[in-house]
Protein backbone atom coordinates (compact mmCIF):
# COMPACT_ATOMS: atom_id res chain seq x y z
CA UNK A 1 0.00 0.00 0.00
CA UNK A 2 2.60 2.20 1.14
CA UNK A 3 4.84 1.74 -2.16
CA UNK A 4 1.65 1.91 -4.28
CA UNK A 5 1.42 5.40 -2.87
CA UNK A 6 4.93 6.77 -2.82
CA UNK A 7 4.83 5.33 -6.68
CA UNK A 8 1.59 7.83 -7.36
CA UNK A 9 3.47 10.84 -5.68
CA UNK A 10 6.62 10.12 -8.15
CA UNK A 11 4.32 9.75 -11.05
CA UNK A 12 2.14 12.75 -10.25
CA UNK A 13 5.20 14.99 -9.16
CA UNK A 14 6.65 13.81 -12.74
CA UNK A 15 3.96 14.76 -14.64
CA UNK A 16 3.82 18.09 -12.55
CA UNK A 17 7.03 19.28 -13.56
CA UNK A 18 6.98 17.44 -16.91
CA UNK A 19 4.73 20.34 -17.83
CA UNK A 20 6.08 23.64 -17.06
CA UNK A 21 5.74 26.58 -19.25
CA UNK A 22 8.28 26.96 -21.44
CA UNK A 23 9.33 29.99 -23.99
CA UNK A 24 11.31 30.36 -26.89
CA UNK A 25 14.27 32.47 -25.83
CA UNK A 26 18.57 32.49 -26.89
CA UNK A 27 18.78 31.99 -22.96
CA UNK A 28 16.69 29.72 -21.13
CA UNK A 29 16.81 29.66 -17.24
CA UNK A 30 14.55 27.58 -14.81
CA UNK A 31 13.71 30.27 -12.17
CA UNK A 32 13.59 33.27 -14.30
CA UNK A 33 13.79 34.48 -17.80
CA UNK A 34 13.69 37.83 -18.94
CA UNK A 35 15.09 38.36 -22.42
CA UNK A 36 15.29 40.48 -25.49
CA UNK A 37 16.24 39.42 -28.45
CA UNK A 38 16.87 40.08 -32.37
CA UNK A 39 14.46 38.51 -34.44
CA UNK A 40 14.71 40.23 -38.09
CA UNK A 41 16.32 43.20 -40.03
CA UNK A 42 15.10 44.40 -43.10
CA UNK A 43 16.69 47.06 -45.39
CA UNK A 44 13.98 49.53 -44.71
CA UNK A 45 15.35 52.45 -43.75
CA UNK A 46 12.53 54.55 -41.81
CA UNK A 47 10.71 53.23 -38.36
CA UNK A 48 8.62 55.64 -36.52
CA UNK A 49 6.03 53.11 -35.64
CA UNK A 50 5.64 50.03 -32.84
CA UNK A 51 3.60 46.72 -33.23
CA UNK A 52 3.13 44.55 -30.51
CA UNK A 53 1.58 41.08 -30.59
CA UNK A 54 2.13 38.10 -27.59
CA UNK A 55 1.14 34.60 -26.73
CA UNK A 56 1.36 33.52 -23.06
CA UNK A 57 1.12 30.05 -21.40
CA UNK A 58 0.16 29.20 -18.00
CA UNK A 59 1.33 26.24 -16.51
CA UNK A 60 3.03 24.65 -19.15
CA UNK A 61 -0.85 23.58 -19.49
CA UNK A 62 -3.04 26.08 -21.49
CA UNK A 63 -0.76 28.43 -24.53
CA UNK A 64 -3.02 31.71 -26.03
CA UNK A 65 -2.03 34.07 -28.61
CA UNK A 66 -0.92 35.36 -31.32
CA UNK A 67 2.41 36.70 -31.16
CA UNK A 68 3.32 36.52 -35.12
CA UNK A 69 4.95 39.41 -36.60
CA UNK A 70 1.83 40.18 -38.93
CA UNK A 71 -0.30 40.47 -36.13
CA UNK A 72 1.80 42.70 -34.34
CA UNK A 73 2.85 44.99 -38.18
CA UNK A 74 -1.82 45.19 -38.04
CA UNK A 75 -1.60 46.80 -34.73
CA UNK A 76 -0.02 49.61 -35.55
CA UNK A 77 -1.17 49.71 -38.94
CA UNK A 78 2.70 49.26 -40.12
CA UNK A 79 3.11 48.27 -43.70
CA UNK A 80 6.80 48.35 -43.95
CA UNK A 81 8.67 46.36 -41.84
CA UNK A 82 12.45 47.89 -40.41
CA UNK A 83 13.26 45.13 -38.00
CA UNK A 84 11.65 42.84 -35.62
CA UNK A 85 12.41 42.16 -31.86
CA UNK A 86 11.15 39.52 -29.48
CA UNK A 87 10.69 39.75 -25.21
CA UNK A 88 10.20 36.15 -24.19
CA UNK A 89 9.41 35.85 -19.98
CA UNK A 90 9.16 32.93 -17.80
CA UNK A 91 8.75 32.58 -13.90
CA UNK A 92 9.43 29.52 -12.70
CA UNK A 93 7.99 27.69 -15.61
CA UNK A 94 4.46 28.73 -13.87
CA UNK A 95 3.65 31.87 -16.23
CA UNK A 96 5.79 32.16 -19.54
CA UNK A 97 4.95 35.16 -22.06
CA UNK A 98 6.55 35.67 -25.53
CA UNK A 99 5.94 39.16 -26.66
CA UNK A 100 6.94 40.28 -30.57
CA UNK A 101 7.82 44.16 -30.94
CA UNK A 102 7.85 44.98 -35.24
CA UNK A 103 9.25 48.56 -35.34
CA UNK A 104 8.55 50.36 -38.70
CA UNK A 105 6.51 52.48 -40.89
CA UNK B 1 27.16 21.08 1.50
CA UNK B 2 25.69 20.94 -1.55
CA UNK B 3 24.11 17.32 -0.93
CA UNK B 4 23.04 19.05 2.56
CA UNK B 5 20.52 21.25 0.53
CA UNK B 6 19.61 18.86 -1.30
CA UNK B 7 18.39 16.71 1.56
CA UNK B 8 17.16 19.82 2.79
CA UNK B 9 15.28 20.26 -0.49
CA UNK B 10 14.00 16.87 -0.70
CA UNK B 11 12.22 17.31 2.68
CA UNK B 12 10.79 20.81 2.28
CA UNK B 13 7.11 20.39 2.20
CA UNK B 14 5.96 21.63 -1.26
CA UNK B 15 4.20 24.70 0.57
CA UNK B 16 7.15 26.37 1.31
CA UNK B 17 7.99 26.38 -2.22
CA UNK B 18 5.31 27.42 -3.04
CA UNK B 19 5.62 30.34 -0.83
CA UNK B 20 9.18 30.96 -2.63
CA UNK B 21 7.16 31.30 -5.81
CA UNK B 22 4.90 33.59 -4.93
CA UNK B 23 7.42 35.89 -3.15
CA UNK B 24 8.61 35.73 -5.98
CA UNK B 25 5.94 36.72 -7.72
CA UNK B 26 5.24 39.58 -5.17
CA UNK B 27 8.95 40.59 -5.58
CA UNK B 28 8.40 41.58 -9.46
CA UNK B 29 5.08 43.55 -8.40
CA UNK B 30 6.81 45.69 -5.45
CA UNK B 31 9.30 46.49 -8.73
CA UNK B 32 6.77 48.00 -11.11
CA UNK B 33 7.74 51.14 -9.89
CA UNK B 34 11.12 50.09 -12.45
CA UNK B 35 10.04 51.81 -15.49
CA UNK B 36 12.06 49.82 -18.01
CA UNK B 37 9.29 47.05 -18.06
CA UNK B 38 7.06 49.44 -19.12
CA UNK B 39 8.18 50.91 -22.11
CA UNK B 40 11.02 50.16 -24.78
CA UNK B 41 12.92 52.56 -26.82
CA UNK B 42 15.02 52.56 -29.70
CA UNK B 43 17.61 54.68 -31.84
CA UNK B 44 16.63 55.52 -35.49
CA UNK B 45 17.76 58.07 -38.24
CA UNK B 46 14.70 60.46 -37.06
CA UNK B 47 15.69 60.25 -33.36
CA UNK B 48 14.92 58.38 -30.92
CA UNK B 49 11.69 56.35 -30.50
CA UNK B 50 9.66 55.46 -27.58
CA UNK B 51 7.04 52.86 -27.14
CA UNK B 52 5.22 53.06 -23.99
CA UNK B 53 3.54 49.15 -23.59
CA UNK B 54 -0.32 48.87 -23.29
CA UNK B 55 -2.58 49.68 -20.80
CA UNK B 56 -5.48 47.90 -20.10
CA UNK B 57 -7.24 49.23 -16.85
CA UNK B 58 -10.23 51.35 -18.89
CA UNK B 59 -13.35 49.54 -18.98
CA UNK B 60 -16.92 50.48 -18.88
CA UNK B 61 -18.81 47.89 -16.36
CA UNK B 62 -22.45 48.15 -17.53
CA UNK B 63 -21.32 47.51 -21.28
CA UNK B 64 -18.65 45.03 -20.63
CA UNK B 65 -16.37 46.99 -23.06
CA UNK B 66 -13.37 48.06 -22.42
CA UNK B 67 -10.23 49.57 -23.86
CA UNK B 68 -6.67 48.81 -24.78
CA UNK B 69 -4.31 51.73 -25.60
CA UNK B 70 -0.34 52.05 -26.02
CA UNK B 71 2.09 55.12 -26.84
CA UNK B 72 4.27 55.56 -29.59
CA UNK B 73 6.65 58.69 -29.29
CA UNK B 74 9.41 60.01 -31.98
CA UNK B 75 11.81 62.80 -30.50
CA UNK B 76 11.78 65.19 -33.37
CA UNK B 77 7.69 65.53 -33.58
CA UNK B 78 5.45 67.54 -30.80
CA UNK B 79 2.66 64.75 -31.17
CA UNK B 80 2.05 61.59 -29.96
CA UNK B 81 0.58 58.12 -31.28
CA UNK B 82 -1.39 56.91 -29.19
CA UNK B 83 -3.03 53.06 -30.77
CA UNK B 84 -5.94 51.79 -29.07
CA UNK B 85 -8.15 48.48 -29.00
CA UNK B 86 -11.62 49.12 -27.93
CA UNK B 87 -13.93 45.57 -27.30
CA UNK B 88 -17.61 45.96 -27.44
CA UNK B 89 -20.37 43.81 -27.79
CA UNK B 90 -22.17 46.67 -30.34
CA UNK B 91 -21.66 47.41 -34.16
CA UNK B 92 -20.35 50.89 -33.70
CA UNK B 93 -18.57 53.64 -36.30
CA UNK B 94 -15.78 55.33 -34.47
CA UNK B 95 -15.13 58.84 -35.26
CA UNK B 96 -12.71 60.43 -32.37
CA UNK B 97 -11.58 59.68 -28.80
CA UNK B 98 -11.45 62.30 -25.77
CA UNK B 99 -9.73 62.38 -22.68
CA UNK B 100 -11.75 64.47 -19.83
CA UNK B 101 -10.04 65.30 -17.18
CA UNK B 102 -11.37 67.84 -14.62
CA UNK B 103 -12.70 70.81 -16.66
CA UNK B 104 -10.25 70.36 -19.86
CA UNK B 105 -10.69 68.06 -22.57
CA UNK B 106 -8.27 66.40 -24.75
CA UNK B 107 -9.83 65.71 -28.30
CA UNK B 108 -8.05 63.89 -31.17
CA UNK B 109 -10.00 62.03 -34.67
CA UNK B 110 -9.77 58.67 -34.74
CA UNK B 111 -7.77 56.71 -37.58
CA UNK B 112 -9.24 52.76 -38.29
CA UNK B 113 -6.56 50.55 -38.47
CA UNK B 114 -8.70 47.47 -38.73
CA UNK B 115 -11.68 45.97 -37.15
CA UNK B 116 -11.68 42.03 -36.26
CA UNK B 117 -13.77 40.14 -34.20
CA UNK B 118 -12.96 38.41 -30.71
CA UNK B 119 -14.77 35.82 -29.03
CA UNK B 120 -18.19 37.97 -28.98
CA UNK B 121 -16.94 41.50 -28.87
CA UNK B 122 -15.81 43.18 -32.27
CA UNK B 123 -12.25 44.55 -31.55
CA UNK B 124 -12.06 47.96 -33.24
CA UNK B 125 -8.62 49.08 -33.67
CA UNK B 126 -7.64 52.86 -34.03
CA UNK B 127 -4.97 55.57 -34.06
CA UNK B 128 -5.49 59.19 -32.35
CA UNK B 129 -2.72 62.09 -32.13
CA UNK B 130 -2.47 63.77 -28.81
CA UNK B 131 -0.14 67.00 -28.49
CA UNK B 132 2.97 65.53 -26.15
CA UNK B 133 1.94 68.48 -23.92
CA UNK B 134 -1.17 67.15 -23.48
CA UNK B 135 -0.44 63.60 -22.93
CA UNK B 136 2.15 65.10 -20.43
CA UNK B 137 -0.71 66.96 -18.63
CA UNK B 138 -3.39 64.04 -18.66
CA UNK B 139 -0.32 61.93 -17.00
CA UNK B 140 0.43 64.34 -14.50
CA UNK B 141 -2.81 64.05 -13.02
CA UNK B 142 -3.26 61.71 -10.04
CA UNK B 143 -6.73 61.93 -10.59
CA UNK B 144 -8.07 59.50 -13.66
CA UNK B 145 -9.34 60.64 -16.48
CA UNK B 146 -12.46 59.49 -18.17
CA UNK B 147 -12.06 58.16 -21.40
CA UNK B 148 -14.89 59.10 -24.22
CA UNK B 149 -14.70 56.92 -27.51
CA UNK B 150 -17.30 59.29 -29.80
CA UNK B 151 -19.18 57.02 -32.47
CA UNK B 152 -22.34 57.79 -35.08
CA UNK B 153 -24.32 55.41 -32.52
CA UNK B 154 -23.17 57.74 -29.45
CA UNK B 155 -20.72 57.94 -26.96
CA UNK B 156 -19.26 55.29 -25.07
CA UNK B 157 -17.54 56.00 -21.46
CA UNK B 158 -14.77 54.39 -19.91
CA UNK B 159 -13.50 55.18 -16.61
CA UNK B 160 -10.88 53.54 -14.36
CA UNK B 161 -10.07 52.87 -10.13
CA UNK B 162 -8.19 55.76 -8.64
CA UNK B 163 -5.00 53.24 -6.98
CA UNK B 164 -4.79 51.55 -10.47
CA UNK B 165 -4.21 54.90 -12.05
CA UNK B 166 -2.24 56.59 -9.82
CA UNK B 167 0.30 53.80 -10.12
CA UNK B 168 0.19 53.31 -14.07
CA UNK B 169 0.32 57.30 -14.22
CA UNK B 170 3.42 57.67 -11.52
CA UNK B 171 5.16 55.64 -14.32
CA UNK B 172 4.31 56.86 -17.37
CA UNK B 173 5.10 60.47 -15.90
CA UNK B 174 8.60 59.02 -14.75
CA UNK B 175 9.34 57.66 -18.72
CA UNK B 176 8.31 61.27 -19.80
CA UNK B 177 10.65 63.08 -17.78
CA UNK B 178 13.04 60.67 -19.01
CA UNK B 179 12.38 61.56 -22.62
CA UNK B 180 12.35 65.43 -22.00
CA UNK B 181 16.03 64.65 -20.08
CA UNK B 182 17.15 63.07 -23.83
CA UNK B 183 15.82 65.54 -25.99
Amino acid sequence: MKRTKRLLVIIGAAAFLSSCAMVKSPLIATLYTDVKAPVAVTSNSNSYKVGTSEATSILGIVATGDASIEAAAKSAGITKIHHVDEHSTNILGLFAKYKVYVYGE
Amino acid sequence: MVNKWFKWAGKCPPIYIFALALLILLTENINAQNISKHYISTQSEQGILYFILPDKQFKNNETESKLIYDITYMTINDSVTLNFSYFDMAQININSIVFTLDEHKFWSPANKLFIATKKLKWHYRYSAKFLFEDINTIFNSTTPPEITIISDQGNKELKTRPGKWKKHSAIVKKIITLIKYNQ
